[in-house]
């Protein structure tokens, strides 16, 4: 199997200037304005504390929730599925669907369908699935996977986005204006909701006390997915629930200022049943999280809302964007919860970090991404999957680090090459990845012990001298 | 006040004017200062990468020369080596000595600071310039040194306070004040295309505001900074903090 | 339904979740400005457009002489004080509600915090006639108006609505290079026509956000 090198494939965006400018410039924005109106909130990181406490007693009594949330949800109307992988996510919906005779479906933003893989699952099964999300159509019609979990398309410029929708959807390649290729996507889309047997959307918050969901969103394309199909399909991790109503007004008032920099989503929707006539599921997804809870470690990784804040402050991230990632989750989120779906396959990923710590400091629940990014290197280590060149460094370092005399010969051979050698040598990328992006430093006269030796030590010595005399 | 002067690996080969500043200004203060001359690193160059062994190993090698109760303070004059001995030093047996050194360690903004809560400085240093500062993350978010932006908490910058002791400074910041420069440790060689263009973007910034001059808690920050900005022909002056405050970076600041 | 997987997954968690952590009680944090001018003002930030009335009869009466409301366009309207031309009979396939040009309705509530209108099934009767309506008018008696989301949430009960929704101006996206768009998918626009405001102009000002050009999406819907 492959395994995710983000290095080489963020390069490609890095040296791809007008995305990289346009996509760092539009994230940065976003998370700009994420201060301004946290900051216009007095309360606000006395809100993080408390939203990260709730989320805590969530998990750490998840099962009393998990039931109280399906007992309440079905005596709603509400079909209440369980799924334990993927694949069950998957065939649960499949099975709801033939059922139904279902054809055309339209469909919301959900992390977790897209975690199951579902739409490809179900668009190999016949059925047509329509991504009613913008930033998620666009991605769909460019057979491209998201590259944020709250704007999927946002490493795209409006000229890649013209071009998808000449070739797709038959508009004028030539006006890339932003508001034309919005009602072309209007316009196409209106033909698609009429015709969708089913509607599905992802959930926000599942609220146990009141057996129902919430959803926010900003185009109105989800709450048209809901109200207008005679079938409606919504999936839920495990994690996703709330106890009370009264905590929604924590949440979303934290949601959409972390993710978007708004005070609120544009659609803030809160469904309990199904409406008359309707028939409603919920699919209620683990795909590992309840492993992910047993680890004491980590369990802490589930308190997330998915809010994306963590990739708009990332300078990594920004610079190289989500597809190169090539993952379902990407950014710090990504790095932490990749390796716990395939640690293999994304052994790379938490060394995509600068440590910076901007992204714990920044997440409205006060998940410790960077904790778990040094978590995830002990265990990439740990198994084996560390880089052979990473291995081999860190093996030749140890001895010389740890002992100061061997420190020294090594700075003395090290600052002579640095001196006497010929800088086609000493600088050439190949022999020195550092040169790849930096000069050398310039070397100095002498190191801080050279120093020590010759302008200290001596007067040390001196007044140790004089000092014994004079007893 | 006994001081324990632990100078990081990197910093006595290649900074070695950093520790040479802090030594100087330490001894001005009239500390009891003593180099640990067989202490060698703090073993963050292992643990960031996730090598614990090896990390254990160093931090074993360490412990007995800097876990010594006769120092009120181990100074580094590194904030991310500080910060790898208050947070992660775990390996080496918590004996009452390491718990000792792992509450008092710190770096030369947190003793002048916090500490000594000096409100002046020895010698009257000036430094007759604009100059950026930038707070390494390390610093910012592990030591606290200052308010990171994305907290909504009362604005607080340690090096800024230290600074306004120097005559004829004027301190001011990037665009991005407080965005990561791309240093990172391994990362600057690990992923250098990204590391670059996050030390090009940096180093614009100053460039764009019109700064010169820049300092810094952490030289590692600066080394990244200093030597992508000479890759792109960038003549920008990096200073480490108590460079200034010990009035060695007006000698030569050009 | 499928039980063991339920039980499976509930076995899991019990084995291996966290010790259990206490559930913190939170004040109802106070929203701190005025909430009629909090209202407006957030309204406006998206897109939304306001109107003050003394009292309802002067907003209906405002509003009949709309050319939204002239007798060609096709009317939704789910208050009794506002006539529509379209009804359960053109409804009885939901999906006739793309054809619906003005939408009238009442929400019951507002929150200055967010500029939001609260809605729900009651209210909007067919909830997919507002969704597909090109635009929106709301009707909100000022006295609604709440200041904070938690005492916004603290005043309904969600379990009572099927749907129910806080509406924050008109539909929108920014998922092109992050370019703000008022009216993606559902309304284009969407006016609140706030009644029992003893300061209400006359005649009646329409307040629009000052950044609002809703000449761009004109061009092309």
């Amino acid at each position: 199997m492959r395994q995710v090198n983000q290095v080489k494939l963020g390069e490609e965006f890095i040296n791809k200037r007008e995305h990289r400018e346009s996509h760092d410039r539009c994230l940065w924005a976003a998370r700009m304005r994420r201060d301004t109106v946290a900051a216009s909130i007095p309360q606000w990181e006395e809100m993080r504390a408390l939203a990260s406490d709730i989320r805590k007693h969530v998990l750490s009594n998840l099962d009393q929730y998990l039931e109280q949330f399906a007992k309440n949800a079905e005596s709603n109307g509400f079909h209440v599925h369980w799924a334990k992988d993927a694949d069950e996510h998957n065939r649960i919906i499949l099975d709801i669907f033939k059922k139904r005779d279902v054809k055309v479906v339209t469909k919301g933003k959900s992390m977790t369908m897209d975690e199951c893989g579902m739409r490809e699952f179900l668009e190999k099964e016949g059925i047509e699935i329509n991504e009613a999300d913008l930033g998620e159509r666009i991605q769909q019609l460019d057979d491209q996977r998201p590259s944020h979990i709250v704007m999927p398309a946002i490493h795209k410029l409006r000229s890649d986005v013209a071009d998808i929708f000449a070739r797709k959807l038959g508009s004028d390649r030539d006006i890339d204006d932003p508001h034309y290729l919005n009602s072309v996507m209007r316009a196409d889309m209106r033909k698609r909701y009429v015709r969708a047997d089913a509607g599905m959307n992802g959930v926000n918050f599942g609220i146990a006390e009141t057996g129902g969901i919430t959803v926010c969103t900003n185009e109105g394309n989800a709450d048209i997915s809901a109200n207008l199909p005679p079938l409606f399909v919504a999936s839920m991790g495990i994690e996703k629930i709330l106890p009370r109503q009264s905590d929604l007004a924590l949440f979303i008032r934290l949601l959409s200022r972390s993710a978007l920099g708004l005070d609120i989503t544009q659609y803030t929707s809160h469904y309990h049943g199904p409406r008359k006539g309707q028939e409603a599921h919920i699919v209620i997804l683990d795909n590992g999280r309840s492993d992910r809870l047993s680890s004491s470690d980590y369990w802490e990784v589930l308190k997330c809302i998915r809010c994306g804040t963590c990739m708009n402050t990332c300078p990594v991230f920004r610079r190289t964007s989500g597809i190169s990632y090539d993952a379902t989750y990407m950014g710090p989120i990504g790095i932490v919860l990749e390796p716990s779906y395939d640690l293999y396959k994304y052994a790379r990923l938490p060394y995509s970090c600068t440590h910076c710590g901007s992204c714990g400091d920044v997440c409205p629940v006060q998940v410790p991404i960077p904790r778990l990014i040094l978590y995830w290197r002990d265990v990439v280590v740990k198994q084996g999957y560390g880089e052979t060149m990473h291995n081999l460094e860190q093996a030749a370092a140890e001895p010389i680090l740890k002992n100061s005399r061997n420190l020294m010969l090594a700075e003395k051979i090290g600052l002579w090459a640095l001196k006497n050698l010929p800088k086609g040598l000493t600088e050439s990328p190949l022999l020195n990845p550092w040169a790849k992006e930096h000069t050398n430093p310039e070397p100095p006269k002498e190191t801080f012990r050279q120093y020590y030796n010759r302008e200290i030590k001596p007067q040390i010595d001196a007044d140790g001298e004089k000092a014994g005399e004079n007893k | 006040m006994k001081i324990g002067f632990f100078v990081p690996c990197y910093i006595d080969a290649i900074c070695p004017e950093a520790a040479i500043s802090t030594w100087k200004l330490l001894k001005k203060l009239g500390l009891d200062v003593e180099f640990i001359e067989g202490a060698a690193c703090c073993g963050l160059p292992e643990h960031d990468m996730g090598y614990i062994e090896h990390s254990c190993a160093i931090e074993k090698g360490v412990a007995p020369f800097v876990a010594d109760k006769a120092y009120d303070h181990v100074v580094v004059p590194s904030g991310i080596c500080t910060g790898q001995f208050r947070m992660h030093f775990e390996c080496a047996e918590q004996t009452p000595e390491v718990e000792h050194f792992r509450k008092t360690v710190c770096d030369p903004v947190e003793l002048l600071h916090d500490i000594l809560k000096i409100d002046e400085l020895p010698g009257k240093p000036s430094f007759p310039h604009r100059v950026a500062l930038h707070n390494g993350c390390h610093s910012l978010r592990y030591l606290h040194e200052a308010r990171p932006s994305e907290l909504m908490i009362k604005p607080f910058d340690k090096c800024a306070d230290l600074l306004a002791l120097v005559d004829g400074i004027e301190v001011g910041y990037a665009e991005r004040r407080d965005e990561c420069c791309g240093f990172g440790g391994a990362f600057s060689v690990w992923d250098a295309p990204c590391a670059g263009q996050q030390g090009r973007d940096k180093v614009s910034d100053y460039e764009r505001q019109g700064f010169k001059y820049v300092t810094s808690q952490d030289m590692s920050c600066l080394l990244h900074q200093q030597t992508v900005a000479r890759k792109n022909g960038l003549a920008l002056q990096m200073f480490y903090i108590t460079e200034i405050l010990n009035g060695d970076a007006a000698k030569c600041a050009r | 339904m499928n039980g063991e997987a339920k039980n499976e997954i509930l076995a899991k968690i019990r084995a291996g979740k966290p010790a259990s952590q206490p559930l913190p009680d939170f004040p109802m944090y106070p929203y701190e400005g005025d909430p009629e001018k909090g209202f407006i003002d957030h309204l406006l930030g998206f897109d939304g457009r306001a109107i003050k009335f003394r009292s309802r009869e002067d907003a209906v009466e405002w509003l009949k002489n709309q050319p939204e409301m002239e007798a060609s366009k096709i009317i939704y309207s789910s208050v009794p004080y506002i006539e529509g031309n379209f009804g359960e009979d053109e409804l009885a396939d939901l999906r006739e509600a793309q054809k619906i040009e003005t939408c009238v309705t009442e929400s019951e509530m507002g929150v200055g915090e967010t500029g939001s209108v609260w809605v729900t099934d009651k209210s909007l009767r067919h909830p997919v006639c507002a969704l597909l309506s090109r635009r929106m008018f709301v009707f909100l008696d000022r006295s609604k108006l709440k200041g904070g989301m938690h005492e916004a949430y603290a005043s309904i009960k969600l379990g009572d609505n099927q749907y129910g929704a806080f509406y924050s101006g008109p539909s929108a996206t920014a998922d092109i290079e992050a370019v703000r768009i008022t009216g993606a998918q559902g309304p284009l626009a969407l006016t609140v026509l706030l009644y029992n405001c003893a300061d209400a102009k006359e005649p009646p000002e329409l307040l629009i956000s000052p950044n609002a050009d809703s000449s761009v999406w004109e061009k092309y819907l």
